[in-house]
């Protein structure tokens, strides 16, 4: 990313420089996209508000083993995504249910743009809940893979090097993904159709 | 509903949807996608889903421009071992600390089944472990059989110096009572064992005396017996098994009889015996 013709690599430079101001900078300018990516595989507003903060603090813990070989935004694509995972991995071992509920209540939080009429509304809300409920129930690899590539519109190179799979890997669970998502969907428009 | 796609190719409709295909490649999927019905309805079907997916992602993004994120406050400078920098946000817009009674409702919300009831269990010992140690409990497990008592009861029977006495019996203070009557019960018992064997040991020495006795006596029979059969025939036999008392002395009142032997007179003994009875005298 480069804003105002300062690119992260340059914001990382004055951070090991010693600039103190430099890591805020930088993470100014990715919070919201990492609490984004988060939130899509975790699908839980606190979740994703915690992984995002986890995903600066290690980046800033790791600051000074960053070479530059890779780009700044995929380093900390990739260590969102580990931290989505650990999580993840926390949460099933604590027996946790599915994130699909919560995550639906949450998402009653989110904001609908004011010009929009009532009915018109109610069945975007509908939309999204159920594009939501679909994405969380897509397995974790899916939703990883989807989410990478939806949201932050990684190549699928760009994803195979951030997950540490083969591209086909990426190709394939990203078909996947969609086949899963496109079979979810019609049936609940079927469902809305018969309501 | 949609039936699943069988083609062979169908995946090589991912590369194509997102546009990450080479020349060579978007031809051939082209040329693939006029003869093949079911990746052209796959297709659209795919554009679809992106559309709803970029929908969600747009409220997705919509909701994380307006979330409250804590800001970043680094403590010190990130170096070589910067695994021990000490890194933290600044929580002062973030959610509040939860308080003791929030962690512990969240931990048993989210802790298993195992785990909640195993901390009730601990938490319970340790109420009763600690109540024991309040009331100085001692339990004590010897051949008289498990005793449990307090100190605490004891401590508060103590007379008062002020406070009028009142007659107490609780219950740690009969079950001293039992031990201390079980304990005497089994002395007295044990005394009783000792006076038994020692009047055993009596008896068994007053035997042994009898047993002495008895067989001088019949030593002494066997000598008047025979006696009586070498000395003056006129003593009938009726008389000298009568006699038995008088014998001695007239065997210590006959100094001629001395030289006789033993052996004699049991091999006189024995034919007197042997004899039938009409002979015998």
């Amino acid at each position: 990313m480069e804003t105002a013709g300062t690119t992260d690599e340059q914001i990382v430079e004055r951070a090991l420089a010693g600039d103190p101001d430099a890591f805020g900078e930088l993470v100014r300018r990715w919070e919201r996209r990492i609490f984004a990516l988060t939130y899509g595989i975790l699908g839980r507003e606190e979740d994703a508000r915690d992984a995002t903060q986890e995903t600066f603090i290690a980046a800033y813990r790791n600051l000074a083993y960053f070479r530059g070989e890779a780009k700044v935004s995929s380093w900390l694509h990739r260590i969102a995504v580990n931290q989505c995972i650990t999580r993840q991995r926390r949460a099933k071992v604590r027996g946790e249910t599915s994130l699909e509920g919560q995550a639906e209540a949450s998402g009653a939080q989110f904001a609908a743009p004011a010009h929009e009429s009532p009915a018109r509304l109610a069945e975007g809300r509908e939309r999204a809940a159920a594009v939501r409920r679909a994405v969380q129930a897509l397995p974790p690899e899916l939703r990883e893979v989807l989410v990478l590539k939806e949201f932050e519109e990684l190549t699928f190179q760009q994803i195979a090097d951030t997950l540490n799979v083969p591209l086909s890997t990426v190709k394939s669970r990203l078909y996947t993904a969609l086949r899963q998502l496109r079979l979810r969907l019609e049936k609940f428009s079927a469902e809305a159709a018969r309501a | 509903m949609a039936d699943m796609n069988k083609c062979e190719r169908a995946e090589e409709l991912v590369g194509y949807l997102y546009g990450e295909t080479t020349a060579a490649e978007r031809r051939g999927i082209e040329q693939h996608l006029r003869a093949c019905a079911a990746c052209r309805d796959e297709l659209a079907a795919f554009g679809a889903v992106r559309a709803s997916v970029g929908e969600w992602h747009a409220e997705v993004s919509a909701r994380a421009a307006a979330v409250a994120l804590p800001a970043f406050a680094p403590n010190e400078h990130p170096t070589a071992d910067a695994a021990s920098v000490n890194v933290a946000f600044d929580r002062h817009d973030a959610a509040p600390r939860p308080s003791l009674r929030a962690a512990l409702r969240a931990f048993f919300t989210l802790a298993p089944a195992w785990a909640r009831a195993g901390s009730v269990a601990a938490a319970l010992a340790l109420c009763a472990l600690a109540a024991l140690a309040v009331v100085n409990a001692e339990l004590r497990w010897d051949d008289g059989g498990v005793a449990f008592k307090t100190h605490l009861l004891r401590d508060t029977n103590q007379p008062q110096p002020d406070a009028p006495q009142v007659a107490v019996q609780p219950a740690a203070h009969d079950a001293q009572a039992d031990v201390a009557r079980l304990t005497a019960e089994r002395d007295a018992a044990l005394r009783e064992l000792n006076e038994a064997r020692a009047q055993l040991a009596t008896t068994q020495q007053s035997v042994a005396s009898l047993t002495a006795s008895l067989s001088d006596a019949r030593a002494a029979q066997r000598q008047l017996v025979a006696f009586s059969q070498r000395g003056p025939r006129a003593v009938p036999a009726s008389q000298s098994r009568r006699g038995l008392t008088a014998r001695p002395q007239l065997a210590s009142s006959e100094p001629d009889d001395e030289g006789l032997r033993l052996s004699d007179l049991l091999t006189e003994v024995s034919a007197d015996r042997n004899a039938p009875p009409g002979k015998r005298d």
